[in-house]
């Protein structure tokens, strides 16, 4: 292989390590929460009044939704929160998603966590609420974009990449065999 | 007739010579079954995945089965990159190191098996978030054939292929140590038979969608169906490679049962393991699962004839000296056969299903494409297998 294009395929090859190492990094700071939320929203779960604070808007799809819940009242007892990713069917083929979360230290009975949107549209962040003053439930609108959608024929260029490969080393293999016969 | 292990002189230099082989060919092994592990998990964990798709749907990026899919090409990268960056030190210190590596940009030293692992582990690594931009835009339901699902099971079907590279140069350098090296000779041959089949098991993924009848090709009067062609591409390449790189009498035999044992890990890891984590997770099956990986049911059983066959016509090739040419043509026309005949575990009268579907024309012409598949797969198939009989670098 020429001493050219086979710097070419180093620089590619550290350009991709790069790119799949910023996209883990952004990856994971998706999941944290920022310091102010980008949309705050008063709900009724039932008896409970929550404030519900979206540190996304609109959420960015394939990533996580940083979301803090917060009684906006004190209540008697302990809150237990279920919350869930909700896909509107008319509009996203996607199914619903458990969020993760752990209680928020700076608030009493208050969680924070993060729901994953797997894909472009219209959502809902779903809370159901138990305490003792029985069960709520209440819903979050919310919508969530993607980046410019790339042309198909580009989506299967850039997929068929390790068959190019395939071909080239396949050929490469020829050529050698060619030379030492 | 091409060159065998066996053949290749035993290596009776002195100590150091010895010593320094000796250990690129056990650091080959060691990291090249590593790759081949990565290839192993990350099949398995697409089968998982698969799976998880078809019966509870894709709730989240980080499900199980995509983290074992991504520990697999993890492990797979890592080991391609250590045994370059280790070979290239130890190129710089020791000439006959050097004399057994591949250069690269004037930088690297390494197997070449070791550069294919590492390039093609990072593509599938790119293919990752590719894919899940794909999903963000086209909902879950996307088929097997989509840009970025056959980007990343491709890539991982090139790791495997580059691990037994990787693994062949090191059966190589262990034989040039005559008897001292028989035991990293016969792991190494194995782990080539392994690694091959993962080749074939992987690329069978790919497979599944070409019997679907919206994948068929509809010329107006008769409809075209590309599985013949993508099967006996396949089936010839990995089998035909196998029968040339590996000397025993039943290689291409051995590595169709690793195929079938590959998938039998599927068939008992994949069902429970769901079931598991259902529990787990809370969630809830969106229709009655399977009792056993769809996988798993899915997988063809033909190339273990096909590969029985291509033994036998092997050694009868090489017992009465027969042109290359006119075994080529039962290569050939035997890898036929696994892409005239998709049989699978769930449904054995599947081809007939396929021919009543396709017609008689559409049949025979899907069949003469299949033919152009089987010819390229085994010229390949040869090419490959002939450059692992005889690779150390």
């Amino acid at each position: 292989m020429a001493k050219p294009f086979q710097f070419l395929l180093l620089a590619v090859g550290v350009l991709a390590l790069l790119a799949v190492g910023g996209e883990i990094i952004y990856s994971i700071a998706a999941t944290t929460h920022g310091s102010t939320p980008a949309r705050v929203v008063q709900v009724q779960a039932g008896p409970y009044p929550l404030t519900v604070s979206l540190y996304t808007s609109p959420a960015h799809a394939s990533y996580a939704l940083p979301f803090a819940i917060a009684p906006q009242q004190s209540t008697s007892g302990t809150l237990t929160y279920e919350v869930s990713s909700i896909p509107d069917p008319s509009d996203v083929p996607a199914t619903p998603v458990r969020a993760s979360l752990s209680p928020d230290p700076n608030v009493r009975n208050g969680v924070q966590g993060a729901a994953e949107i797997t894909v472009q549209g219209k959502w809902a962040l779903d809370i159901v609420v138990t305490g003792s003053a029985g069960r709520g439930e209440a819903s979050v609108p919310l919508t969530a974009t993607a980046p410019p959608a790339i042309p198909t024929w580009l989506g299967w260029a850039i997929g068929f990449i390790p068959l190019y490969g395939l071909l080239v080393f396949l050929l490469l293999q020829r050529g050698r065999k060619a030379r030492q016969e | 007739m091409a060159k065998t292990f066996d053949e290749i002189a035993g290596f009776t230099g002195s100590t150091t010579l010895a010593r320094s082989l000796r250990a690129v060919s056990t650091l080959r092994l060691v990291l090249g079954l590593t790759a081949l592990l990565g290839a192993i998990i990350f099949l398995e964990g697409t089968s998982w995945d698969i799976q998880w798709h078809s019966y509870i749907g894709r709730d989240r990026t980080l499900i199980p089965p995509h983290l074992m899919m991504l520990s697999g090409v993890a492990l797979s990268g890592i080991s391609g990159l250590l045994s370059v960056l280790i070979e290239s030190w130890w190129a710089r210190r020791n000439t006959l190191i050097a004399q057994y590596s591949v250069g690269f940009a004037g930088i690297f030293s390494g197997p070449l098996g070791a550069y294919v692992v590492g390039f093609t582990a990072l593509t599938a690594a790119v293919a990752f978030p590719l894919d899940a931009y794909w999903h963000a835009l086209y909902g879950i339901d996307v088929a097997i054939w989509a840009p970025f699902h056959i980007m990343f099971i491709a890539s991982m079907g090139l790791v495997a292929l580059g691990a037994a590279y990787m693994l062949s140069s090191a059966a190589h350098l262990a034989a040039r140590l005559g008897t001292a090296g028989i035991r990293t000779r016969r792991a190494a041959s194995l782990g080539v038979v392994l690694a091959l089949a993962t080749v074939l098991s992987l690329f069978t993924l790919l497979l599944f969608d070409a019997l679907e009848d919206k994948n068929f090709i509809n010329l107006g009067f008769m409809s075209l169906s590309v599985f013949p062609l993508l099967s006996g591409l396949l089936v010839a390449f990995t089998l035909v490679a196998a029968a040339y790189a590996i000397p025993w009498r039943w290689a291409a035999t051995a590595v169709s049962v690793c195929y079938l044992v590959l998938a039998g890990i599927m068939a008992l890891f994949v069902q429970p393991a769901t079931d598991w984590l259902l529990t787990v997770e809370h969630l809830n099956y969106r229709e009655a699962p399977a009792f056993t990986s769809v996988v798993a049911l899915q997988w063809f059983l033909t190339p273990l004839v096909v590969a029985i066959l291509i033994d036998v016509f092997m050694h009868r090739a090489r017992r009465k000296q027969w042109s290359r040419s006119k075994l080529t043509l039962f290569l050939v026309f035997t890898a036929e056969l696994g892409g005239a005949l998709p049989v699978v575990f769930i449904y054995p009268l599947l081809p007939v299903a396929l021919a009543v579907q396709l017609g008689i024309a559409g049949s025979l012409a899907s069949l003469l494409l299949g033919l152009a598949g089987t010819y390229l797969g085994t010229i390949f198939g040869r090419n490959v297998g002939e450059s692992l009989d005889s690779l150390e670098r």
